[in-house]
Parts: structure tokens; C-alpha cells; sequence
């Protein structure tokens, strides 16, 4: 249970961020036109991904997915920042 | 949902709801009276009722004094105009070269740093509310509460899901008070689940932007973000000075030009409250108007000028906004309330007790769950949590009660409110927490109870007999925030009171084996029948 909260917040913190900063990166036009409202949403998707870890069957699986997770999330982001336009 | 996963989110729930709950249950109740800010802060202060509303028209004499004697204030000068809050004043706010920010207002001859001056009663209320009174780090640990008030909500829900429907209209009043209880916090979290989650993403953000925005800054922008954000929420396009010398037109007229732009571009209305300038005195300055307006869900819209000539440069106001700025408007109208009038305001007030409350019957949840029902002596983390519930949730009611107090009749005997306020709230919580280790939950929770009851219709009662000629010169103008304070002092003083008589009558009466109960001693044992009543 400790495992996976750790895992959630140190983790998830990370992860969130990628998924949001993504998210603005791809967006289709003017991306600085849309970062405040996906800044928002930061704080909830942390929120979620910590709430979600507790469905995992162990604090390693825990870990483990959430690696996988942010490693595929900061790929994505630095393949962003490469062919994107950006703010 | 599985029945192990209901499990494993209740016992997050439980952990999340402790930790956050204290700081919540201060920060919702000192809240609630923030929505009367201005109102607490006009009956806190007689004297500046009295006092001269400021004008704006020795104010650009005031400008021209600090940026001779001051350069720094040349780059950038905000002003507040004397728009609607109650001390009507006009200060200018600037950063000094060397980085401190200083103010002046419009009677001061001098500057003096921004930072250090003390709060009245009003303020003191809000800094309660969003840093506990913990100076520097107070807001952060407010941001992280926020984060874990979230995942409480978040799992709070979960739980309650599968019966959400079934158990949403359910009260149950009875022998099993622990259902009741249960019943209780559940209503109320879910009827105000919309509320909260408003508060736990805004408060988030408002605690920790800047933190926010230097990570996403550092790791995903490549150090774009920052100036990106200072696009995103202000309308002043990039401005460079050039030199040279320049007369500035003065805030009432920028105001004016501002205003109408803002009904030119369709704001229903739009009363300036702050501007700033940019280059002041040189050639390329320019001013930005901030302004309030009504019938929008964020109150702030942005002018930006040409100082000089007074052409409008761009207008990010209600109807005429892109994403960024109605977005960082709405977090502002939604956490503050300010998107309605006084009845919302109500409502919002209502909503932030009940929330106080939500938190309350949480702790209550926690001690009713791991009560020991057949002995009077309970164990130790039941004591303590007793302990720390009532002194804290119940101490800082009281101690911001005495804190009005102490605004009221400081003055009486010759210390100025400003400078008293802290220390009396602190000390007035200090000696509620000791009072409850003293004296043991049961008893103390009664006790501080009817002294916050008195000292609260005190304050009402008192300020109607010291300055009842303020209260009748307000009430002939037609003006109802003193009268409405004392009301409402009063009404929660009867509220605190009505509390106090059910909590004794529980402990009296009530089942003996319990933490609640005040006839410890009295009691051993296992096989009395009062233990199968209440």
C-alpha cells in the first residue's frame, strides 16, 4: 500500500507533467493558445494517476508500470519538442 | 468495483482525510468569513469610515515624486484606484533596483517596503485561510493539503459510488449514531461535490503556480514557458522604452479610455481597479487597466494603452478573451465567488461551513469506527484524535472569535488593531489546545463551545453598544455590512451554543463507553445496559 502510494506521487508527479506538456506540444495550430487551459488539468490528472495506482496488484507492478508509462511519455515529449512547432 | 478495492480506497480516504483535514477544516470556516471580507473589514475599522475617501487627483504628483527618487519604478508602477473596497486608498506599488517591493499611498510622504506591514482584522481572516498564519511556507503546504484533499474527494467518491444513488436522500436518525454520522458526511460531500472540486483544483493552483510553472517550464519549454505565461494573462503587448521624455496620461483618464473600450468590446460593465505602467515618463510607456465587470464567470478583463496618446493596444475582456486569459479569470471567479451577487456570496459562505463540517464528522468518523464498545477506556489513538479534533477544529472557531473580540476593544485600552490581532488569535489557540489536553475531549469540547457561543454574541452584542452611533449613521445611509456582522456574530454565537448544549447532553447522557462520554470513571462495566442505548 505504501509501495504504491510512493508510486503514485513520486512517479505520477512525472507522469502527469509529460502527459500534459504532450498534450500541448501536439496541439493542432497555436499551442500557446490552449497551455493555460491543459495547465489546469495538470493538478486533477496527478490526482488521477495516484488514485488509479492503487488498482495495480502490487506496489512493484506499481513501479514498474509507472515507469513504463513515464519512458514512453518523456519519448513522447522529446519527439514533440523535435518535430513540433512548440509556444 | 471489487470489494478489496473499495477497501484499499477507503483506507486511502481515511489517511488522506486525517492529514488534510485539520488545515481544511481552518481554511474552509476562516473561507467562509473571507466571503464577507470587506464587510468584516469595514466594522473593523470605524475610524476609516470617517477618513476621506482618496481621489485620484494628487496621484500622478505621487508618480512623478517616486520615479524621480526612485528609478526602478520607471520600468514598471501599478496604482490601485479607490474603485469599491472599503479603505478607498490609493497606493502605488513598484520594485526598487535592488529587488524589494515597495508602496506608498497617497498620504505618505515616503515609501516603505511592501511586504511588512500588518494585517487588520479582515486580511488576518484571509491569510487564516490560505497559510494558516505560517509566514513564507504557509501557502505551499496549503498547495500540497489541496493535492491530498483531491485524492480524498477522488476516493471519497469511489467509495460511495456503488450506493450513491440508493444513499444520497438517506439520513438516518436512530440508535446507531455512527450511521447517522456516516449519513451526514455523505450527504453533505456529495450535495457539495461540485464545491469541492472546485476548491481542490483551484486552491491547488492558486497555492502552487508558480511552483507548476517552473517545472513544466524547465522540463517541457526550454525556459519559453515564463514569458509565454506573462502572454497569456496580462494585455500589454511587448513594449520597449525609447528614451527620451514623455507625459504620461494620468490614471483617471487611462481608466476612462480603458472603460470604454471594455463596454466598446462587450463587457457589461467594467469598474478599474488597478493599472500599471511601463516606462514611465519615456518615450514607448505604456499602461495596462485592470477592471472588474459583471454577468461573466471571471470578473477580471485587462486594457492595455499607449500611455501617451492613449490609443487602446489590446482588450482581454469578458466577451472579447481568448482561452488563456478567461481560463486564469475563471480560476479566480470561482475560487473567490465573485461571478454573482450577495446571494452567492451566501451560498458560498454556506457551502464553506458545510465543508468545515464535512471535515469534522470525518475525524468523528475515525474515532466513532475505532470506538471500543464495551469499556469506558479507549485506546490511545481514539484519545488522541478526540483530543486533536476538538482542539484544533473547535480552538481555532474560538480563538478567530476572540480575535474579533480582541479588534473590538484593543482600541479601548490604547493598541491598535493591526498590531494585536495576530498575537491574539495565536494565543487564544494555544490556550484552547492546552485547555483540551487539560481538561479531557469530553469536557473541553463543551467548554470551548460556550465560550466561543459567548464571546461571539460578545462581539455582536458589544459592538452594537460601543459604536451603536457608527451602526445607526451606516443603517441611515442605507448601508447594512456593520449590522449584518454583529447579526451574524450573534447567529453563530446561538449556533456555537445550541452545539454546546448537544454535546453536553452527550456526554451526560450518551453512551458511557465512548471518548464523548464524561462520566469515565463512574463506568467499568461490559454489561451495562446503558451501553446498548444511544
Amino acid at each position: 500500500m505504501l509501495a504504491k502510494t510512493f508510486a503514485g506521487i513520486l512517479l505520477g508527479l512525472p507522469l502527469a507533467l509529460a502527459l500534459i506538456a504532450v498534450a500541448i506540444w501536439i496541439w493542432p495550430g497555436s499551442s500557446e493558445s490552449v497551455t493555460l487551459p491543459f495547465l489546469i488539468a495538470f493538478f486533477p490528472t496527478w490526482t488521477a494517476i495516484m488514485g488509479a495506482t492503487y488498482m495495480f496488484r502490487s506496489g512493484a507492478r506499481a513501479w514498474a508500470w509507472l515507469a513504463v508509462a513515464n519512458l514512453a511519455a518523456f519519448g513522447a515529449l522529446f519527439l514533440a519538442k523535435h518535430t513540433m512547432p512548440g509556444l | 468495483m471489487k470489494a478489496s478495492t473499495i477497501r484499499t480506497f477507503t483506507v486511502v480516504h481515511t489517511w488522506t482525510g486525517l492529514l488534510a483535514g485539520f488545515a481544511l477544516f481552518i481554511a474552509f470556516y476562516a473561507g467562509a468569513l473571507t466571503m464577507f471580507h470587506d464587510e468584516i473589514d469595514t466594522w473593523a475599522s470605524p475610524r476609516a469610515e470617517m477618513a476621506r475617501a482618496d481621489t485620484m487627483d494628487r496621484v500622478e504628483t505621487m508618480l512623478e515624486g517616486i520615479v524621480a527618487t526612485h528609478p526602478g519604478a520607471r520600468e514598471q508602477i501599478g496604482v490601485t484606484f479607490p474603485a469599491d473596497h472599503p479603505s478607498h486608498e490609493v497606493a502605488a506599488y513598484w520594485m526598487d533596483k535592488d529587488g524589494t517591493w515597495k508602496t506608498q499611498t497617497l498620504d505618505e510622504s515616503s515609501a516603505r517596503d511592501a511586504e511588512d506591514h500588518e494585517h487588520a482584522l479582515a486580511d488576518f481572516v484571509y491569510e487564516l485561510h490560505y497559510d494558516l498564519g505560517i509566514p513564507a511556507i504557509g501557502i505551499y503546504l496549503m498547495g500540497i493539503v489541496s493535492v491530498i484533499y483531491g485524492l480524498a474527494l477522488l476516493t471519497g467518491l469511489l467509495i460511495h459510488l456503488p450506493n450513491l444513488v440508493r444513499e444520497l436522500f438517506a439520513l438516518r436518525p436512530g440508535h446507531n449514531l455512527k450511521r447517522l454520522w456516516q449519513d451526514a458526511h455523505n450527504v453533505i460531500g456529495i450535495l457539495s461535490l461540485p464545491f469541492h472540486i472546485i476548491f481542490a483544483i483551484t486552491g491547488a493552483l492558486l497555492c502552487l503556480t508558480m511552483v507548476m510553472l517552473m517545472a513544466f517550464n524547465t522540463v517541457a519549454f526550454d525556459g519559453k514557458l515564463l514569458p509565454a505565461f506573462e502572454r497569456m494573462t496580462s494585455a500589454l503587448p511587448e513594449t520597449a522604452a525609447k528614451g527620451g521624455s514623455a507625459v504620461m496620461l494620468t490614471p483617471a483618464e487611462l481608466g476612462a479610455r480603458a472603460r470604454q473600450a471594455a463596454l466598446a468590446s462587450g463587457a457589461a460593465n467594467f469598474e478599474p481597479d488597478y493599472m500599471r505602467y511601463v516606462h514611465y515618463g519615456q518615450q514607448g510607456a505604456a499602461a495596462e487597466v485592470r477592471g472588474t465587470s459583471t454577468k461573466t464567470l471571471g470578473e477580471y478583463g485587462m486594457v492595455s494603452l499607449d500611455a501617451t496618446d492613449g490609443h487602446v493596444l489590446r482588450v482581454q475582456v469578458s466577451g472579447a478573451r481568448d482561452a488563456n486569459h478567461a481560463t486564469y479569470s475563471a480560476i479566480f471567479g470561482l475560487h473567490f465567488g465573485s461571478f454573482g451577487n450577495v446571494s452567492l456570496r451566501w451560498l458560498y459562505f454556506l457551502l464553506g461551513l458545510a465543508g468545515a463540517f464535512l471535515f469534522y464528522s470525518g475525524n468523528l468518523l475515525y474515532i466513532e469506527t475505532r470506538r471500543k464498545r464495551r469499556q469506558a477506556e479507549q485506546p490511545m489513538k481514539v484519545r488522541a484524535m478526540a483530543t486533536a479534533t476538538v482542539g484544533v477544529c473547535i480552538g481555532s472557531c474560538f480563538a478567530i472569535s476572540v480575535t474579533f473580540l480582541g479588534n473590538l476593544i484593543g482600541p479601548l485600552f490604547g493598541a491598535t488593531p493591526e498590531a494585536i490581532v495576530q498575537p491574539v488569535c495565536f494565543t487564544a489557540f494555544a490556550a484552547a489546545v492546552i485547555w483540551t489536553f487539560w481538561r479531557r475531549p469530553a469536557k473541553a469540547a463543551v467548554d470551548l463551545l460556550w465560550a466561543t457561543a459567548l464571546v461571539s454574541i460578545g462581539v455582536g452584542a458589544l459592538d452594537m453598544t460601543i459604536h451603536g452611533d457608527r451602526l445607526m449613521r451606516t443603517l441611515a445611509d442605507g448601508r447594512f455590512a456593520v449590522l449584518g456582522v454583529d447579526l451574524v456574530a450573534i447567529a453563530m454565537g446561538v449556533g456555537f451554543a445550541w452545539l454546546g448544549m448537544a454535546t453536553r447532553r452527550r456526554a451526560v447522557e450518551g453512551d458511557p463507553c465512548s471518548v464523548w462520554s464524561s462520566k469515565r470513571a463512574a463506568v467499568t462495566a461490559a454489561t451495562s445496559t446503558t451501553a446498548q442505548q444511544a
